[in-house]
């Protein structure tokens, strides 16, 4: 569904991403592990058109979207939960909803939609006139998940979305993904907690300092020696 | 439709209008209007005054369109002002009026008689039109070509871009030569009436509410609140700001092509980057993306500017001012929810400032009473002695008023909310505002 061939990217004259090659196939979660400043977020940057590529392809369903603007890839159906709660803070969680099924053509089936939503996070349904900046941060980090279903993606990308999370929402967090999942979305996690991350996806790709170091089944990863003694503190 | 679901601008218009209406009709003298004639009911110096804070309204609640609702901030709003009332008083000097007469001839012979001497009745209201829309357009091409480059820039980068484009405007027009360069454009055609700029600042009020509160309005705000997540969530963040920049310099080069036509001058120091500043005062204190905000507080400091001319205006300002700051601080106090001794003392400040105005004020009778108390004393004048630099008084006073206002109310004074009669009627002080209506 995603196929990543030879990505790099650069900030001015500091390449981030050497030659990058990942797949993600369809149905499946794949999770992108690796230490802080290891290049997670430039590749999901790089995916989601915010950053422009120095070189390689992306191709998703069947397009080349190597050089296409950000907002022309989201209604593919390809959409991004930047790093870091970005909600839309003077907006109410309903209009914050809205604004996340903004590319899309077939706005009558809205109403399902964010049903689905407020059943998979009750929260966001009791706050629904509640301006979003004035959540706490785990109900944001819900509501940016939300937002960007309400896009009805065919892949997810996720941004480290249990970063500052108390260990109850972090494990809701996780729960999440889960349920996002078994509604068929692919999804592709970045993650610094590789524990969690390992736990719920199908396969994973190690990130460091800016290329590939390890790739594999995640159960497998999460049994080798390097990665329980680099991630996983054992 | 209810009535109170009609734009707030026309519900507003509608009224003054059945109140001029009103007045008229009490008055009954034969041959007066409203603005014209021997005795107006509007005189020459309030007309004069209303013209002004007209045109303040359209360029403050235009900026705002960039800097309260998009989240961007433009330091240049006097530049597309400039290229407005430039190209609009050349129009009508140069090209409008040769245009016309030979258009009319052209009818005249060739299409109907009657027709080219009914267009000639319509002369100055079809050129006026004409000018405003080709100083708009023109302004519009200016916010294009400045919100293209810029849009990769945030924050304090694109105000220093905006501000560069300011100054670059104002050397253009010093060194055009068929504009008067740096001595002044004269001898434009006074077109702008009360009515004109009335109107004018009632579509652009209304425009920009609509805009605000549509879809696109949505996106702007989006953008504002965060840009990085309107990019991810597909909002095409470049359009978004290219329009507001277009949309907004249009409105600033109507509020040059009306400046223009009244005071039939334009001379490029009046579009400084002073002005900008000026224009980004009254939206920042009206509260950043409050569009009612933006008008009061425009129509609010040209008047205020009016008022400190002389020294009871100055009096009757500060006092209200204070009254003002200690309401403010006794409902901060208030909200902090602590004991009745620290809401006494929100009103130390202000009392004592009071003291000191009056004091100043009443300088010549308190001098005279102190010094036969103790005749030694030879005490200034404090009132002659401001009342002798009225100039400087008058800056003095108002940017005090500005920092007070910003000290004890940093969200503006409407924050984000809006004003509208229909909130008014409803017993409440201030309404839902745009945010709240789209729900
Ligand atoms: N805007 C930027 N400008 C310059 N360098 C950056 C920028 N963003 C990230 N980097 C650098 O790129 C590398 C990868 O960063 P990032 O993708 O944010 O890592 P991660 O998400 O894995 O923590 C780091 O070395 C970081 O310092
Ligand atoms: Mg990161």
């Amino acid at each position: 569904m995603l196929s990543i061939r030879n990505v790099r990217v650069r900030y001015g004259p500091i390449e981030a991403l050497h030659d990058i090659s990942l797949e993600v196939n369809e149905g499946e979660v794949v999770t992108l592990i690796g230490s802080n400043g290891a290049g997670k977020t430039t590749t999901l940057g790089a995916v989601s058109g915010l950053l422009p590529l120095a070189g390689g392809q992306i191709h998703f369903d069947g397009h080349d979207i190597t050089s296409l603007a950000p907002h022309k890839r989201v209604p593919l159906g390809l959409i991004q939960v930047p790093e870091g709660r970005r909600i839309f803070g003077t907006m109410t969680v309903a209009e914050n909803l809205d604004l996340g099924a903004y590319a899309r053509t077939d706005r009558a089936n809205l109403r399902n939609e964010l049903d689905e939503i407020y059943a998979l996070f009750p929260r966001l349904a009791e706050r629904r006139n509640q301006a979003a900046g004035t959540m706490s941060g785990g109900e944001q980090q819900m509501l940016a998940v939300g937002r960007a279903l309400m896009s009805r993606p065919k892949l997810l990308l996720l941004d480290e979305p249990s970063l500052g999370l108390a260990p109850l929402l972090v494990k809701e967090i996780f729960a999440v993904v889960k349920r996002i999942r078994a509604k068929g979305v692919t999804v592709l996690l970045v993650e610094q907690n590789a524990h969690k991350a390992l736990e719920v996806a199908d396969r994973a790709y190690v990130l460091e300092t800016g290329h590939i170091s390890m790739t594999g089944d995640a159960k497998t990863l999460a049994n080798d020696p390097r990665i329980k003694a680099a991630y996983l503190g054992a | 439709m209810r009535p109170s679901s009609l734009p707030f601008p026309l519900v507003f218009a509608w009224r003054v209008f059945i109140f001029f209406v009103v007045v008229r009709a009490l008055m009954g003298v034969q041959g007066t209007t409203l603005f014209a004639g021997k005795h107006p009911i509007i005189n020459p110096y309030y007309q004069n005054i209303l013209i002004n804070a007209g045109i303040a309204i359209i360029l403050a609640v235009s900026l705002n369109l960039i800097n309260g609702i998009t989240g961007q901030f433009s330091l240049g709003h006097a530049g597309f002002m400039a290229v407005g009332a430039y190209i609009s008083a050349y129009f009508s000097k140069e090209i409008g009026g040769v245009l016309f007469a030979q258009l009319i001839a052209l009818i005249s012979v060739h299409i109907s008689k009657q027709l080219g001497t009914l267009l000639l009745t319509f002369q100055q209201p079809i050129l006026f039109t004409i000018a405003i829309l080709v100083g708009a357009l023109a302004a519009g091409a200016a916010g294009f070509l400045v919100g293209l480059p810029s849009l990769r820039l945030r924050g304090d980068y694109l105000a220093i871009v905006t501000l560069g484009f300011n100054q670059i405007i104002v050397s253009l027009i010093r060194n055009w030569k068929a504009v008067g360069e740096a001595s002044g454009y004269i001898g434009i055609p006074k077109f702008t009436t009360f009515a004109w700029v009335f109107a004018l600042a009632i579509a652009c009020i209304w425009s920009i509410r609509n805009l605000a509160s549509s879809a696109l309005g949505r996106e702007m705000r989006a953008v504002r609140d965060d840009e990085i997540a309107a990019e991810a969530s597909g909002i095409n963040t470049t359009r978004v700001k290219v329009v507001a920049f277009v949309y907004s310099a249009m409105w600033a080069g109507v509020a040059g092509a009306l400046q223009a036509h009244y005071i039939q001058y334009a001379n490029p120091n009046d579009f400084t980057f002073l002005r900008s500043v000026e224009v980004v005062v009254s939206v920042v204190l009206g509260g950043l993306g409050s569009i009612t905000g933006s008008a009061l507080s425009a129509a609010g400091l040209t008047v205020l500017q009016e008022v400190l001319r002389d020294v009871p205006g100055a009096f009757y300002t500060s006092v209200a001012l204070v009254g003002l700051a200690a309401y403010w601080n006794f409902v901060r106090v208030k909200s902090e929810q602590s004991g009745s001794k620290s809401m006494l003392r929100a009103f130390v400040v202000p009392f004592f400032a009071l003291i000191a105005i009056c004091l100043c004020y009443w300088s010549p009778q308190v001098n005279a009473v102190l010094e036969r108390v103790f005749p030694r004393l030879d005490l200034p004048d404090l009132r002659a002695a401001l009342e002798s630099s009225k100039g400087a008084l008058r800056y003095v006073i108002y940017s005090v008023i500005l920092i007070v206002v910003m000290l004890l109310r940093p969200q503006g004074l409407l924050g984000r909310r809006e004003w509208s009669l229909a909130a008014l009627q409803r017993g409440r002080r201030v309404g839902k505002g745009v945010e709240g209506n789209l729900a």
